[in-house]
């Protein structure tokens, strides 16, 4: 009976804001969810899976637990702690494509095995395995080619991310131009895609790329 | 920054990787992290309670003390531990702010402790969590209140420069600090209250003559009119006083008083200047009504009155409330009625505002019964009215009234507070003339000590060896050396009130000493010592053999003392105050043989002549004439001052 109305207070005050709909169970769901509780495996396996040492694993997990109690991240959440890194533009966009990124297993949430096996191939593999990453980052249907659109999206939620003061001033079509010039530049037959091996192929040329590449020796 | 999240940077910096291949130009150099310290536990030991934490869990806010090398001031080399003397309770929140972002504000802190604690941690109060603000937020209100109550408390007390108008103007806002002040209140009460009484009984009809009852107004004109009269002249002149004695006219002009003041006693003059328009004569009634504000004048002797103004005025939105939701409900059922008995025959109900009028009484629950609904449906919505009155008017009472009693326990409080502040400042005063007095003390000890040393009787010596403490031995020094450098000495209060007072009495025709009882000689040269310091505290006082004060050796040493009299005014004055301090308190009981001894000696050795006499810092007094007589005194032990310097005699 308490249980019962206190739920009824809740939803009142969900009424007076201006829904005269009935209560709908989403209140319900959303204590279910974060109640499921979820565990990684062991550190040994994990230490055999991922290139991290022990005491990494340590840091990565009390980090993830940190901002997740419950062991799971859900794409809300994801979306929140991103946006905390980008203040002054909208990184949602983005954020979800990294989410579909990390979620290899399509469940709707990032584990900490997730989390740390996408890490691990960012931080501690190949360059081959990271440009492996980043085109399946790109490419959204993952059926192994990037098109114009796909690449547009990605290019459109990395602009939002800058917001809305930048010199010089952002206009609309700057993310359309980058398209352009990166297909310049990676589709080399010209058919209006980029297969992974073009695109592996293209970024080996390219000084810059490799370079870049090279930045995440030492973020962790 | 994202401190709170700081843990996920290196997965932010990974997820960067989508940008290279879209880059055009080369990406900046990363920033190299040179200390490759492994994250290790930080002891934190608060006050015993011991604390564990990843440096980097501090590191997140590198501007608090915990987060900065500002630490490593309390760094404890042996435990290796990082020790404060700090309550350990309030840390805990401190701690968890760094853990999970979020400053939460524990609700059964003390909010100045805790606000303490956050300074000293370096930690801006600001950012506490919005759970825990609002709850902050009033606490520290209240605090402030608590605190400006106390200024104001201190700015009532009586300024020694305030020039005529500014004692005026305290004395008409605070009727209790003069008793001029208390009368003119009275008085000014007493005449209101007349001058509303004769408002009313000059509408009462007294006597029938012999057509009809006239009102006792219309009898006795002349009286009424002399009583108004009376009443109007004391009210111009009040208000006269008041705007001459206003710091800010112009401000005292816009208050609300004064707008009641000018209200009260227009009327009389404009009545005076239209008595003969005939036209105007049914205005100049009018003006009549205006004469009844003059209660409100009570408002200024009446807290309950101004907390129900007050609660009013700030109630403004829930009565605004109240108003709309009643003009709303009595046009709705205004109209309902008018319709409902447009049928019935010889209606009341003519039109939809005289309808209102049947709305108001039956939804106030009146009922006067002038007008009555006839038809069926009438009735039946009539009830209906009637009922939700009660609801409508029932709502927001509720508010106001919950308002009018969070004011009014507001004021309780702030009175309590008032009546407990003289005990209150009286304590810290105590406290505050025990450190000086110590220093007094201790001084007079020390000279003792070396009397003894001179005179002998080790057991005296150890008895009178008072054990201070090293931080007050060193207290003590650093004011001695305060007085080397001004060449001037703490004294004793009262000695000091003895002094001006001998200063200003410049004559002193007999020898004898005069047992002179200066308590309620308020010195012109001390100024207004309104409340002051009590007696020295005898607390402190080494345990001795007590000694009879007698009046003999004490005549004896006057007449020592007048003796060597001009040569040495300085070591008379000393010893004359000396004197008086056996005289006038307990402490010195025991010393009438060591007073003795110390005029046999050539100087009082920690004390250079000084010229001026013998006066704490603060104070300046010109040289005592040389040839006082010794006037025992008895002291007002309970004499009140202002000001907190505490004076003894030299020795």
């Amino acid at each position: 009976m308490k249980t019962k109305n206190c739920d009824q207070s809740f939803s009142d005050s969900r009424e007076l804001d201006g829904s005269y709909d009935q209560l709908t169970d989403s209140v319900e769901d959303d204590f279910e969810l974060s109640t499921v509780c979820h565990r990684p495996e062991s550190m040994d396996k994990l230490q055999e899976q991922t290139k991290f040492t022990k005491k990494e694993l340590q840091v990565l997990y009390r980090g993830f637990k940190n901002e997740c109690p419950s062991g799971a991240v859900n794409e809300e959440n994801f979306k929140t702690i991103y946006s905390q890194f980008f203040p002054q533009g909208d990184s949602s966009m983005y954020a979800h494509f990294l989410f579909e990124a990390f979620d290899t297993n399509k469940n709707g949430s990032v584990s900490f095995e997730d989390f740390v096996f996408g890490l691990s191939i960012i931080l501690r593999g190949t360059v081959n395995d990271r440009l492996n990453w980043a085109f399946n980052l790109y490419d959204l249907n993952k059926d192994g080619c990037i098109t114009k659109e796909e690449m547009l999206d990605i290019m459109k939620s990395i602009y939002d991310m800058m917001g809305k003061y930048t010199y010089p001033t952002m206009h609309d079509e700057a993310p359309r131009d980058h398209v352009e010039s990166f297909f310049q530049k990676m589709d080399q037959n010209q058919d209006g895609v980029v297969t992974i091996d073009e695109f592996i192929e293209s970024c080996k040329k390219d000084e810059n790329i490799m370079q870049s590449m090279q930045l995440f020796e030492n973020v962790i | 920054m994202a401190t709170g999240v700081a843990a996920w940077l290196p997965f932010a910096r990974a997820a960067a990787i989508g940008w290279m291949p879209v880059a055009n130009c080369p990406m900046p150099v990363a920033p190299r992290d040179n200390s490759k310290r492994q994250d290790e536990l930080i002891m934190l030991n608060v006050s015993g309670r011991r604390f564990q934490t990843w440096r980097t869990t501090l590191d997140r806010y590198p501007d608090t003390l915990l987060g900065s090398s500002e630490k490593d001031y309390f760094y404890n080399e042996d435990t290796k531990e990082y020790f404060f003397d700090r309550d350990p309770d309030a840390f805990r929140s401190i701690l968890n702010f760094y853990r999970t972002g979020k400053l939460h504000y524990p609700r059964h802190e003390c909010i100045s402790a805790y606000d303490e604690e956050l300074i000293f941690f370096g930690i801006i109060p600001e950012i506490i969590g919005d759970c825990c603000y609002e709850e902050y937020k009033d606490r520290k209100r209240e605090n402030l209140e608590r605190l400006q109550d106390d200024q104001e408390e201190n700015k009532d007390m009586k300024q020694p420069n305030m020039n005529f108008r500014e004692t005026m103007w305290r004395a008409f806002e605070n009727p209790h600090t003069s008793t001029m002040a208390l009368v003119f209140y009275y008085v000014t009460g007493f005449f209101i209250a007349i001058s509303v009484i004769t408002n009313v009984i000059e509408t009462v009809p007294c006597g029938s003559t012999a057509n009809q009852d006239m009102p006792c107004g219309e009898r006795y004109t002349v009286a009424f009119f002399c009583i108004d009269t009376a009443c109007v002249m004391i009210f111009t002149v009040e208000y006269l006083m008041r705007l001459f004695a206003a710091p800010s006219r112009y401000l005292f002009m816009r208050s609300v008083m004064s707008i009641i003041d000018v209200v009260a006693i227009l009327p009389y003059y404009i009545g005076l200047v239209m008595t003969n328009n005939e036209d105007v004569s049914g205005a100049f009634v009018t003006l009549r009504v205006f004469r009844v504000f003059r209660i409100f004048k009570f408002s200024r002797h009446s807290q309950g009155l101004r907390i129900l103004g007050y609660t009013l005025k700030s109630c403004a939105s829930e009565l605004g409330f109240l108003l709309f939701s009643l003009t709303m409900a009595i046009i709705i059922f205004a109209t309902v009625m008018f319709y409902a008995e447009k049928g019935s025959s010889s209606t009341k109900f003519t039109s939809i505002p005289a309808s209102f009028w049947y709305t108001i009484v039956t939804m106030t629950t009146l009922g006067y019964g002038d007008m009555v609904p006839k038809t069926i449906a009438g009735k039946i919505f009539g009830s209906i009215c009637s009922l939700s009155g009660v609801l409508v008017i029932a709502l927001p009472v509720p508010v106001i009234v919950s308002n009018f009693s969070r004011i009014y326990h507001q004021n309780q409080r702030a009175d309590k507070r008032r009546a407990q502040k003289k005990a209150r400042l009286s304590r810290i005063r105590i406290a505050k003339s025990g450190s000086a007095n110590a220093f007094i003390l201790s001084k007079r000890n020390g000279l003792l000590n070396e009397l003894l040393e001179l005179t002998g009787t080790e057991e005296d010596e150890q008895k009178l060896t008072k054990s201070t403490s090293l931080i007050e031995s060193q207290h003590h020094h650093l004011l001695h050396c305060l007085e080397k450098t001004t060449a001037h000495e703490f004294v004793d209060e009262h000695m000091y009130e003895q002094n001006c007072l001998e200063t200003a009495l410049e004559t002193y025709p007999s020898r004898s000493p005069s047992i002179a009882s200066h308590d309620s000689l308020e010195v012109a040269c001390c100024g207004r010592r309104g409340k002051g310091n009590t007696h020295l505290p005898n607390a402190s006082l080494p345990p001795a053999p007590p000694v009879p004060t007698h009046q003999g050796p004490l005549q004896e040493l006057s007449a020592i003392h007048i003796q060597c009299g001009g040569p040495l005014p300085h070591t008379t004055s000393r010893s004359n105050l000396n004197f008086k301090t056996d005289d006038g308190s307990r402490i010195n009981s025991k010393s009438g043989r060591i007073t003795t001894a110390i005029i046999s000696l050539p100087t009082p050795p920690a004390l250079t002549p000084d010229g001026d006499g013998l006066h704490g810092p603060p104070q300046r007094r010109p040289p005592p004439p040389p040839a006082h007589p010794a006037a025992p005194s008895i002291q007002t032990t309970t004499s009140s001052a202002g000001v907190n310097i505490v004076k003894v005699s030299a020795l």
